[in-house]
C-alpha cells in the first residue's frame, strides 16, 4: 500500500466517493442512490396501496385528507460495481515513469474511494485480452487486497481493447462504472472497444495516460522507430517539418477521441505522468466528475 | 596586401561544400524503440523519408561550422599582410622605357599612362623609394629617397628608342637595400611587356599598361651596293591581326627616291626592295597613322664609303679576293706604326706573332693578342664545328656546315663571346677597353673555310660588326670608335643636340643611342655617321604579363614587415568551434515550438 498511496493522501479520500452517469441496480445496501425504490432514505414518489405492502409506508396524513391509501415510495441506497480497466500492454510500462504506475495509482486511488464507501470494486488488467480479473468486491477489507493486484501488474504483450472488453463483458454481469485507464494507442483502434462497453451498459470512464514523449517527441536526427508491441518500424528525420506534422497527426487523433466520446456520451479526461497525481484525483477528476 | 605562404593548403576549402553534402545526406537510421508508431504512421505520407537526400535547412551550426573550418584553412595557409604605409617599407619601382612604351593605344601614351601610375603609386605609400630606368642598359635614375623626389624624377624620366633589358633591371632593383635595412625591397615594375625572366619574380609586383596589338613597322633596313647605285631592301612587320596596306616612301638626303604601297598580311614581315643612285642618308618611311610611330622610320645609308682594312701578317689569296668582294679599301703601310693603324678602320691580323692591341677594330686569324681575355694554350687538330651563333650578327647568314679545319689554337676565353665552338671554341668575339675584336683561332691556311660561300659573308658581318663601315645599329647600342691622335670628339644627335666625347684608351666610346636617326661622330678631320634604328621586337607591341609563381618563403627575412594572421585565424577558428559546441547542446534537445503546440495535458470532456 504504501508503495502506491501514502496514508496522509487516502486520508483525503476518505471524504470522497465515486460517481456515475447512470443508476444501477446494486446487490446490497449501499450509500448511493439506486434505480430500486425500497428502503432508503430519500423520497422518491407515491403510489397507491395494494395489498400486501408493508403498514409502515403508508402516508397517514395524505389518508386523513384524501381518505385514500398511499404508499411512500424511497430509493433504495445500493453500491455499485466499479471495474477499473488498466491497459498493462508493453507500450504502457516503456518510459519512466511510466505510465503503467501512473494508472496503477490512479486505480488504486479510485479503488479505495469505491471500497471506502461500500461499492463493489474489481481490477481488470488487460492487453490484447483480460490477464488478470480481481472481481468486484465490497468492504474495505479488499483495499490490500486491491492494492496488491495493482502493485503487481506488469506491462507485457500488445494491446488490443475489443478483444479484451469483448471476453470481459461477456464473464461478468456486474454492470456499473467502467474506468478505463489506457493510453489508447491501440493498433486496432479503441473505439471497437468502447462500443462493446456501452452496448452492455457499463458506464465508461476514459483516462487517457500519455508521456511527455508522446506529446512531443524529444529525441532529433534521423531514426529508425521501432513499435516495442507489434516490432513495426518507421524511419522518420527528426526534424522541424516532421515534428510539425506529427504534432498535426497527434492534435488529429485527440480530437478523434473527444468528438467519439461525445458522441457515445462517455466521459474523457487526458493527462501525462508530468502532471501531478495528487492534482490529477483531488482536482481534475472531481472536476471531471468522477469524483464527488 | 595579403599573402600566403602555403597557398597549397587552400585547396582544402573543397571540404566545405563537403560538409554541405553531408548536412543534406541522410545519416544511417539509428533503431530507437518507441511505445507506438501509431501516430508517426499518421504522419508518413507528409515527410519525404526515404529520399537519400534532404533539404538543407538554415542552420546556424551548419554556417559556425563552415566558417570556422573557413577560417582553420585560410589560418593553414599562412596568411600574412603587408602594411607597406604602417611600415614604411622599401620601393623600387622600375620604369619600363623600351620604344614600346611610346604606343599611344593607352592614351596618352603607355609610358605617359604607367609614369602617372608610378606617381600615383608613391603619393599612397610612405618609405624610401628608389626609381630603376629599365632601358638598354638599366640604370638607377633616383637612389633612395623621399616621396617628393621620386616624383620629381618620375615626372622628368622619358622613354627611349631602343629596347628594355627588364631582366637586368629587376636584379639590379633585388640588390638594392636602405641604409640601415637589410630586408628585400619592394619591386614594383611597370611596363607593358617582358618575357622569361632570369630571375624569381616572386613577390615582384607586374603592373602591365597596353591594350592593342595592331601595329606595323620597319624592323630592318638593308642597303647593298649595286651597279649603278644602292639596293635598298626595307623589312616592314604587320604585328597585328589584320592586314594593313602602307605606302612606303624611301628618300635619300631628303630627296624623295621611292614610293611604294604594300600590303602586309597579319603577323607578317614583308620586303619591299628598291635602287637608289647618289650617296648619302637614305630614310625609309611608313606613312601610317599606327599606335606606334617611331618605329615607322627607318635609316641607313648608300654608297658611303667603303671600309678600311688594314692586313697585317702574312699575305693571303683568299682574303684579298674576299675583301674585294665586299668592296673593302685595302690600305698598304710601309711599316706597323700607330700612325699606319689610324689610316685603317678594321685592322686584320693573320697568323702574327701575339702583340698588345691598341684600341681599335680587329679581326684575328690563327693569333690572339696579350690584352684580350682570351689566351691559346696549344693546339687542336681536325676541330670539328658543332655549333655557332646565328643569331650574332657577325656570323648572321653564315653556315659553317662541313667547313674543314686542320689546325686551331685551343683558345681559352675568360670573357667575350664564343660565337662558335666544337670541341674548344673557334671563333671568338669581344668587345672592351677600346678593342672590338673578332678571333679565328685558325689562319686561311688550315682551313678550307675560304672555299665556302660562308667565308665573304662571314667577313662583310665581321667588317660591319667591327665598324669599319658607316654603322647601322639598333638604338641602345653603344659604338667604339678609334680615337687615333684625336683626344676629343663631338657628337650630334638627330635633333641636332651636341655632346662632346673624350678618348678613352685610344677610343671614343660612344654611350648607348637611344634616339632613333643619323648619329654623327665628329672628330678631328674626319667624321662618321652612323644610322640609329628601333630593335625589331619593339614592334611587337601586344602588352604581356609575365609569368608569375608564389612568393617563396625565403624571401621572407627576421624584418620583413609581414604581420602573419594565423593565430588570429585559429582563434577565431577556435572560437567558432566553441559556439557551435556550446549551441549543439542547447539545440539538441530542443525541438521548434513544439511547446507552444504541446496540447493542454489535462483534457476533459464530458459526454452530453
Amino acid at each position: 500500500m504504501a508503495t502506491l498511496l501514502e496514508p496522509s493522501f487516502l486520508r483525503k479520500l476518505d471524504t470522497m466517493t465515486l460517481r456515475s452517469r447512470r443508476l444501477f441496480r446494486g446487490m446490497l445496501r449501499g450509500e448511493r442512490r439506486s434505480r430500486s425504490l425500497g428502503r432508503g432514505v430519500e423520497f422518491a414518489d407515491y403510489r397507491s396501496y395494494q395489498s400486501g405492502d408493508d403498514y409502515r409506508y403508508i402516508d397517514w396524513n395524505i389518508y386523513s385528507r384524501l381518505d385514500r391509501l398511499f404508499i411512500k415510495l424511497f430509493s433504495e441506497e445500493e453500491d455499485i460495481n466499479v471495474h477499473l480497466f488498466v491497459d498493462t500492454s508493453q507500450s504502457m510500462a516503456w518510459v519512466h515513469p511510466s505510465k503503467l504506475d501512473y494508472a496503477a495509482r490512479v486505480a488504486a486511488a479510485l479503488g479505495y474511494i469505491g471500497l471506502r464507501h461500500s461499492d463493489r470494486v474489481g481490477v481488470v488488467a488487460f492487453a490484447d485480452r483480460p490477464s488478470r480479473v480481481v472481481p468486484p468486491h465490497r468492504g474495505r477489507g479488499q483495499v490490500l487486497r486491491l492494492f496488491e493486484a495493482l502493485g503487481e501488474l506488469e506491462g507485457r504483450g500488445t494491446s488490443d481493447l475489443r478483444t479484451a472488453m469483448w471476453e470481459y463483458v461477456h464473464k461478468t454481469h456486474r454492470r456499473g462504472l467502467l474506468v478505463l485507464i489506457s493510453d489508447l494507442l491501440f493498433p486496432n483502434g479503441f473505439e471497437e472497444g468502447l462500443k462493446l462497453a456501452r452496448y452492455h451498459r457499463f458506464d465508461p470512464f476514459v483516462i487517457h495516460v500519455l508521456s511527455d514523449d508522446e506529446i512531443a517527441p524529444q529525441a532529433a536526427g534521423d531514426l529508425a522507430l521501432i513499435d516495442i508491441e507489434t516490432q513495426a518500424k518507421v524511419d522518420v528525420s527528426m526534424d522541424g517539418p516532421s515534428l510539425e506534422a506529427y504534432g498535426k497527426a497527434r492534435d488529429a487523433y485527440f480530437a478523434e477521441i473527444e468528438r467519439f466520446c461525445v458522441r457515445h456520451q462517455i466521459d474523457y479526461l487526458r493527462t501525462t505522468t508530468s502532471v501531478p497525481f495528487d492534482d490529477l484525483i483531488l482536482r481534475h477528476l472531481r472536476v471531471g466528475g468522477l469524483i464527488q | 596586401m595579403i599573402r600566403f605562404a602555403a597557398p597549397g593548403a587552400l585547396w582544402l576549402l573543397a571540404v566545405l561544400p563537403l560538409i554541405i553534402l553531408l548536412y543534406m545526406l541522410r545519416s544511417r537510421r539509428e533503431p530507437m524503440p518507441v511505445s507506438s508508431i501509431l501516430l508517426w504512421q499518421r504522419t508518413r505520407h507528409e515527410l519525404a523519408t526515404q529520399l537519400p537526400i534532404r533539404r538543407l535547412e538554415r542552420s546556424l551550426l551548419l554556417l559556425l561550422q563552415l566558417l570556422a573550418i573557413t577560417a582553420a584553412v585560410l589560418a593553414l595557409a599562412q596568411p600574412a599582410v603587408r602594411l607597406a604605409a604602417a611600415t614604411g617599407e622599401a620601393t623600387v619601382i622600375v620604369v619600363d622605357l623600351s620604344a614600346s612604351m611610346q604606343a599611344t593605344d593607352v592614351p596618352p601614351s603607355r609610358f605617359l599612362a604607367a609614369r602617372r601610375r608610378a606617381i600615383d603609386l608613391v603619393r599612397s605609400m610612405q618609405g624610401p623609394f628608389m626609381i630603376i630606368g629599365a632601358g638598354s642598359r638599366p640604370s638607377i635614375v633616383a637612389s633612395w629617397g623621399d616621396r617628393s623626389e621620386a616624383v620629381s624624377v618620375l615626372n622628368r624620366l622619358q622613354p627611349t628608342d631602343g629596347p628594355a633589358d627588364l631582366d637586368q633591371a629587376i636584379g639590379l632593383a633585388l640588390a638594392q637595400r636602405p641604409a640601415g635595412r637589410n630586408t628585400r625591397p619592394r619591386v614594383i615594375v611597370l611596363n607593358d611587356g617582358a618575357g622569361p625572366l632570369r630571375h624569381h619574380s616572386a613577390g615582384i609586383q607586374f603592373i602591365t599598361v597596353g591594350a592593342r596589338s595592331q601595329n606595323v613597322g620597319i624592323v630592318r633596313l638593308h642597303t647593298e651596293p649595286a651597279p649603278g647605285g644602292t639596293h635598298v631592301v626595307v623589312h616592314i612587320r604587320n604585328a597585328g591581326r589584320q592586314a594593313v596596306a602602307v605606302p612606303l616612301a624611301i628618300s635619300l638626303d631628303g630627296r624623295r627616291m621611292i614610293s611604294r604601297r604594300t600590303i602586309v598580311p597579319p603577323s607578317t614581315t614583308t620586303v619591299v626592295t628598291g635602287s637608289v643612285r647618289g650617296e648619302g642618308a637614305i630614310k625609309a618611311e611608313l606613312v601610317v597613322p599606327d599606335v606606334l610611330a617611331v618605329d615607322n622610320t627607318s635609316y641607313g645609308f648608300a654608297g658611303m664609303a667603303r671600309p678600311r682594312v688594314l692586313i697585317v701578317g702574312a699575305p693571303d689569296r683568299a682574303l684579298d679576293e674576299a675583301l674585294a668582294a665586299v668592296e673593302a679599301r685595302r690600305v698598304t703601310v710601309s711599316r706597323i706604326t700607330p700612325q699606319a693603324l689610324e689610316q685603317a678602320d678594321v685592322i686584320i691580323l693573320n697568323a702574327t706573332p701575339p702583340v698588345p692591341l691598341p684600341s681599335g677594330n680587329y679581326l684575328l686569324m690563327g693569333t690572339t693578342a696579350p690584352n684580350l681575355p682570351v689566351v691559346a694554350e696549344g693546339l687542336v687538330r681536325n676541330p670539328v664545328i658543332s655549333r655557332w651563333s646565328r643569331g650574332h650578327r657577325v656570323l648572321r647568314y653564315v653556315d659553317l656546315d662541313d667547313v674543314q679545319i686542320a689546325e686551331t689554337l685551343r683558345l681559352r676565353p675568360a670573357g667575350g663571346e664564343v660565337l662558335a665552338e666544337g670541341e674548344v671554341p673557334l671563333i671568338w668575339a669581344f668587345n672592351g677597353n677600346g678593342i672590338r675584336a673578332v678571333v679565328l683561332g685558325f689562319s686561311l691556311g688550315q682551313t678550307d673555310l675560304a672555299l665556302h660561300p660562308a667565308f665573304p659573308i662571314l667577313l662583310s658581318n665581321a667588317l660591319e660588326w667591327l665598324g669599319g663601315s658607316a654603322a647601322s645599329i639598333e638604338a641602345g647600342q653603344s659604338v667604339t670608335v678609334p680615337a687615333g691622335r684625336s683626344r676629343e670628339a663631338r657628337l650630334f644627335d638627330p635633333a641636332g643636340g651636341v655632346r662632346t666625347l673624350m678618348a678613352r684608351n685610344g677610343a671614343f666610346v660612344v654611350p648607348s643611342l637611344n634616339t632613333a636617326g643619323i648619329h654623327t661622330l665628329a672628330a678631328g678631320g674626319g667624321r662618321r655617321q652612323f644610322a640609329v634604328n628601333v630593335p625589331a621586337a619593339e614592334t611587337e607591341i601586344a602588352p604581356s604579363v609575365p609569368p608569375t609563381s608564389p612568393p617563396a618563403a625565403s624571401t621572407q627575412t627576421g624584418s620583413d614587415p609581414m604581420i602573419s594572421i594565423w593565430p588570429l585565424l585559429i582563434c577565431a577558428a577556435l572560437t567558432l568551434l566553441l559556439i557551435e559546441w556550446f549551441l549543439w547542446l542547447r539545440t539538441l534537445p530542443r525541438v521548434p515550438s513544439r511547446r507552444a503546440k504541446t496540447p493542454g495535458r489535462v483534457a476533459r470532456v464530458i459526454g452530453a
